[in-house]
């Protein structure tokens, strides 16, 4: 510590200052406290602040030996005995762990954003080699099972439909795991265009219409009247509507699925209701964590990745909505999805 | 029916697409393995709708339609882009280009004989 006049020399000081300043007592006599800041922004800053408030604090001098990190912070305060001049009082403290402990969470910091890309990349690279591959594989498999290599036995077509099943499934799972790692790197592209509602919508049920009826459920679509146009990313509302609507189609084995649209002055919402066994209360908190899968179950069927309402909750905060659940036991849940009327968020 | 070029260096998906296209749609179809040879069949066959991949060694699918965009007469060919490549610099990529429609691989059949259909108009 030590004290300095009105204009910042320093009259008297304790060995302790100098020490952390790396210089001897004399050297540091004399010298001004305000050139102890290279900034003079910070240097301004320091006697506005003292000026104005009669205390400084938050300043941090940046010692040669330590080359640009700061290593000593300063505090300081005015004192102006009756009659006497104002002084500054002043006290340094030794920040250099701390200093160096931020510098060592920055570096961290940093690799772990390298390893985040790295991640992201491979995944990428991967899905690419994976998807070539893939995609000759079913094509092959699709074409025998359609009948366009001739004629097969319904044995052989049961035993295709499985196959073509696990690659759909293999391909599902590929894709999650990219997705999920795109929106965890904010790297989802969004396209905004205004689109009409309806025609999609209509789409997406001639697409379950035939699922629902397979497995002996009723879906409706519950739709306003009148067109309604929306500036949103089409294919990313597309695989949100998806996933609930897949998710719902899953795990509902008697009843029905409803999908309703309600237009509200500033939003729309959309809400998909089912009449399954609802996700049990020590459940909620994780519905949309990864790889939460609380209703698999074994046999013949959709398996999916538990990814589907990561994904959706990331896409939908992309567009800049909010997506909620409600579920009772025995009766049902409903997933509800709120979208701005006015624009989506980019992505980063 | 439309005549169709199928531009891809798998050859074994190029075979399978082709016969899909032959068989399901009745497309007369054409095809190139990479893309210098792509852009001369182009010239010389005059396809109705081109379905190009995007990542192929020596010339990609990006630099394809660069090229076809130089011709005259090939200049105007609609194209779907089937590719393996989900990246984000791809996506914005493609769609800062003139191409009718994007499938990715694995593609389901009923998706992508819709999109040909929508990009060849009448001629399906």
């Amino acid at each position: 510590m030590g004290i300095a006049d009105q204009k910042g020399k320093i009259i008297d000081a304790n060995p302790q200052a100098a020490r952390l300043l790396g210089c001897s007592l004399p050297e540091l006599i004399n010298t001004n406290l305000f050139d102890l800041l290279v900034d003079p922004t910070e240097r301004e800053r320091l006697r506005k602040s003292l000026e104005q408030n009669g205390t400084a604090t938050d300043f941090e001098i940046k010692l040669k030996e330590h080359g640009n990190h700061a290593g000593v912070f300063l505090a300081g305060a005015t004192l102006q005995k009756q009659a006497e001049e104002k002084h500054i009082f002043f006290c340094f403290q030794d920040i250099s762990s701390r200093k160096n402990a931020e510098e060592t969470i920055k570096y961290l910091l940093s690799e772990l954003q390298n390893l985040d890309s790295l991640k992201t990349e491979f995944l990428l690279t991967v899905s690419h080699e994976l998807r070539t591959p893939l995609s000759i594989i079913r094509e092959g498999v699709s074409q025998i099972l359609e009948g366009l290599r001739g004629p097969i036995l319904p044995e052989q077509q049961k035993a295709l439909a499985f196959a073509l099943n696990n690659i759909d499934r293999l391909t599902r799972l590929i894709n999650n795991l990219l997705n999920m790692s795109k929106i965890e790197a904010g790297r989802v592209e969004i396209h905004l265009e205004e689109i009409e509602l309806l025609p999609l919508l209509d789409e997406l049920r001639e697409d379950f219409q035939k699922q629902a009826a397979e497995k002996g459920l009723s879906l409706k679509f519950t739709l306003p009247a009148n067109p309604i146009q929306l500036k949103t990313d089409k294919d990313k509302l597309t695989q949100i509507l998806t996933n609930l609507l897949c998710n719902a189609l899953k795990f509902t084995q008697r009843g029905s699925i409803e999908l309703i649209m309600t237009d509200k002055p500033t939003e729309l919402e959309f809400q998909v209701v089912d009449s399954g066994p609802g996700i049990p209360p020590e459940h909620h908190r994780r519905v949309f964590s990864k790889f939460e899968q609380f209703s698999r179950q074994a046999g013949p069927g959709e398996k999916g990745t538990g990814l589907g309402l990561a994904i959706s909750k990331g896409l939908v905060e992309l567009l800049g909505g909010q997506i909620s659940f409600h579920s009772t036991i025995g009766q049902g849940t409903t997933f509800t999805v709120t979208l701005p009327k006015i624009s989506g968020k980019r992505s980063s | 029916m439309a005549k169709i070029l199928i531009v891809d260096d798998e050859i074994e998906f190029c075979d399978l697409l082709g016969l899909r296209l032959e068989r399901a749609g009745q497309h007369e179809v054409i095809k190139a393995y990479e893309g210098e040879s792509a852009v001369q069949l182009a010239q010389t066959s005059k396809p109705d709708l081109i379905i190009l991949d995007i990542a192929m060694p020596k010339m990609s699918g990006f630099e394809v339609i660069e090229a076809l965009d130089k011709i005259e007469p090939t200049k105007n060919i609609p194209i779907i882009i089937l590719t393996a490549s989900t990246s984000k610099e791809t996506t914005e990529k493609i769609f800062s280009t003139r191409v009718k429609g994007c499938v990715v691989k694995p593609f389901n059949p009923p998706e992508l004989m819709k999109k040909i259909g929508l990009a060849l108009g009448g001629k399906a």
